[in-house]
């Protein structure tokens, strides 16, 4: 029985390091873009010459609703297959240039005579399959009309909105645009919908009314989407071009509609509309450039005996000079002198001794061995103590991060380890649920803390310390997305990975999230609410050794996408 | 010059901040120089010279410049300055965390503040010209 899920996520696919002349090959087996719509007749017998600023004139003239001749500036005119679709007075067409690497979408507003016109190539950057893409605006020349002063522009307009999408070919998407350079998205049927995945992205006004969206999916598979969307009606007519983890060429035009699933806070000042991006002290003039978060230029892959040596050398716990711990709450008090026994469903049951405010020893129950380690503990809300440590000499380098509900003595463990298939220096983690023994605390025989949905949507804003804040959107039930915010506030860069969440009281959940294919942090809060607060453990491995540090931070509601209904679990379509 | 923090650096000529007119940075002449009949213009050489030294990192002027002080020795060879400024600087956010390393691929992961200081420099004419010998910047925590 086939199913919505994909052998290995977006994530943890080796797509190929296509060559140029693989792409160019590839290239040249297709003459135009496909599309499940009919296409668009309205450019039909008809000649445009689009005038873009900074860059060549582009003189179109189509055959008919498939066929077009064009020109680049003087250059000689091109033959090429071509696709049109319209959104009201909106028509988006899209070409490649034959016998090249490169292609253009163009958006033209037949009311305004505006355009807006993506040239896009192959082979421009290291790995080549990574769509790079201009964008030029300008104009289609009317005769004896002056040249309008107006232009479509980048913009902040769309930040913060969401909208769920079905193609035309029944791709299903979620889609959200929580920053303006960035953009989140849940592949609902070809992946499943477990995870958001994110990409950078552009966003373009056309009128109040009318936008254009645009990502790459970079360090994926290089697949450039594009389209035109009425946020009103919840429309798009777009396109698609890309090879796919089997390499296989998509190019094809798409109508969709969906529904909009929200609009979460923008940051910026007011009257702050987004025609700028501030990006500091960062240089992108040069043709296609844009801010590409890529993790693991930065954060190499290690085998896991390279990980070994490198804890042997250094292991940072509880560092006092913390950047995620600016706003750290208190050490609690309660934990000290305190002597209990963590038992979680499935066998394994952990003897407590906490010795002091910051040292404890631990055994499994039944060991005579106890271990000593370093720890730190928070009550985030009242009878709630969150703490963590290391279990020195696991193998994997463990680690517990612990949530305590005393009033109800229940336990909830995220166990972490460091190390999985794909990276030695990637944490994985495992939830335990449990109850606690001591004296006084009689628990419950079948109640336990669960798995919620009730984060699903939501954005919260977490300042760590001043200048260093970054937003959490619970895009799923599996993942989880951070932003992090330009110096206007705006949204920035952002990246996904898998997480779940925890409810532990009303308004009181614990989170992990799992910085794979990345940094491999292991990152594990309890998110206060009703204090607006959170406390947690950072857990992560690299070449410094390794690193259990606190979190502390404080929130901001920002927020919230109406999306829980699309990821219960539903009968798959029958296709004929 | 020194610092008082290694991770302050002053931020790049493009700052609003550089905007602000130095031209009307006052100065006054120290009543020994005045006895010795300095010329009018070391005073105008010094403080230009000062104001170029602030302007290339970033500073503007504190106030009206009734703090600041141009003294020209007997000789009319040497000179000290004072020169009370408000500096745009940035503090790097750290220890590095994956958060942090983040910010920095979008030109983030500082902290911009300013700050009042003063320029303090020794000087001597070399070849007819006023060269700066020694300068530093003191952080004062508040303007003058």
């Amino acid at each position: 029985m086939p199913t919505p899920y994909p052998k290995e996520q977006m994530h943890r696919i080796k797509y190929t390091k296509l060559t140029p002349e693989q792409i160019a090959g590839k290239l040249s087996t297709v003459s135009a873009p496909t599309s499940a719509s009919p296409w668009s007749e309205v450019f039909s017998g008809t000649t445009l010459k689009i005038v873009l600023d900074g860059g060549p004139a582009l003189t179109y003239r189509f055959t008919d609703r498939t066929r077009l001749s064009f020109t680049e500036g003087d250059a000689a005119a091109v033959q090429a297959g071509y696709g049109a679709l319209t959104l009201d007075r909106v028509v988006l067409f899209s070409h490649l240039v034959p016998r090249t690497p490169r292609g253009y979408t163009v958006v033209v507003d037949q009311e305004t005579h505006l355009a807006t016109v993506f040239e896009t190539w192959f082979s421009g950057y290291e790995d080549n399959r990574e769509v790079q893409r201009q964008i030029s605006y300008g104009y289609v020349e009317q005769a004896g009309a002056a040249a309008p002063a107006a232009r479509h522009a980048i913009t902040n307009r769309l930040e913060g909105k969401g909208f769920y999408w079905k193609q035309d070919a029944g791709v299903e998407t979620l889609e959200h645009y929580p920053t303006v350079v960035y953009s989140n998205f849940v592949e609902l049927s070809r992946f499943g919908g477990e995870l958001s995945f994110c990409a950078p992205s552009d966003y373009i006004k056309i009128s109040d009314d009318k936008y254009v969206y645009s990502r790459v999916e970079a360090e994926f598979s290089g697949t450039m989407t594009t389209y035109v969307l009425d946020p009103n009606r919840a429309e798009q007519i777009g396109v698609r071009l890309g090879f796919t983890e089997t390499d296989t060429l998509e190019y094809y035009l798409f109508r969709g509609r969906g529904e909009w699933v929200g609009q979460i806070a923008q940051f910026e000042p007011f009257g702050d509309v987004g025609t700028k991006v501030p990006m500091g002290n960062r240089n992108l003039t040069t043709k296609g450039a844009r801010a590409v978060y890529r993790p693991l230029k930065t954060n190499p892959i290690m085998t896991k005996a390279q990980v070994d040596a490198a804890v042997v050398q250094n292991r940072t716990i509880f560092a006092p000079d913390n950047a995620m711990a600016g706003n750290k709450g208190p050490i609690s008090r309660f934990l000290s002198g305190q002597e209990l026994t963590l038992r979680y469903d499935g066998g394994m049951a952990v003897n407590y001794r906490f010795d002091s405010l910051e040292k404890l020893r631990w055994r499994r129950d039944g060991d005579a061995v106890w271990h000593e380690e370093q720890y730190e503990s928070w009550e985030s809300a009242p009878g709630v103590v969150m703490f963590g440590h290391l279990l020195t000499g696991a193998p994997q380098h463990d680690a517990f991060s612990v949530v305590v509900d005393f009033d109800h003595a229940l336990v909830t463990c995220l166990h972490g380890t460091m190390g999985t298939p794909y990276m030695g220096n990637e944490a994985a983690v495992k939830t335990l649920f449990g109850v606690v023994e001591m004296p006084g605390l009689t628990p419950p025989r079948y109640r336990r803390h669960q798995f919620t949905d009730e984060l699903v949507g939501r954005a919260v804003s977490w300042n760590y310390r001043p200048g260093l804040t970054s937003m959490h959107l619970y895009s799923t039930p599996h993942s989880l997305s951070w932003i992090i915010f330009l110096e206007n506030g705006a949204g920035g860069l952002e990246w996904s990975g898998p997480a779940s969440y925890v409810k532990i009281r009303d308004e009181l959940y614990l989170a992990y999230w799992l910085e794979e294919a990345c940094n491999g942090t292991l990152g594990t809060i309890l998110v206060n609410l009703r204090t607006m607060r959170n406390c947690g453990v950072d857990y992560a491995a690299g070449p410094k050794g390794l690193r259990l540090n606190a979190v502390g931070a404080h929130a901001r509601h920002a927020g919230r996408f109406n999306t829980a209904k699309y990821f219960a679990p539903r009968a798959v379509e029958v296709r004929s | 010059m020194s610092l008082t923090s290694s991770r302050r650096r002053f931020i790049g000529a493009t700052s609003l901040a550089l905007s602000a007119p130095l031209a009307g940075l006052g100065a006054s002449v120290a009543g020994a120089a005045a006895t010795s009949d300095p010329l009018p213009d070391h005073v105008g050489e010094i403080r230009a010279l000062m104001h170029e030294h602030a302007k290339r990192l970033n500073a503007g002027p504190d106030g009206f410049g009734s703090l600041d002080r141009i003294d020209v020795g007997a000789d009319g060879r040497t000179a000290t300055a004072t020169l009370h400024c408000v500096v745009e600087a940035e503090t790097a956010i750290g220890p590095d965390c994956p958060l942090v390393d983040m910010a920095r691929q979008q030109g983030g992961g500082i902290v911009r503040h300013t700050e009042h200081g003063v320029f303090d420099a020794v000087l001597s004419k070399r070849d007819g010209a006023w060269t700066i010998e020694r300068i530093s910047f003191r952080a004062t925590q508040f303007p003058p």
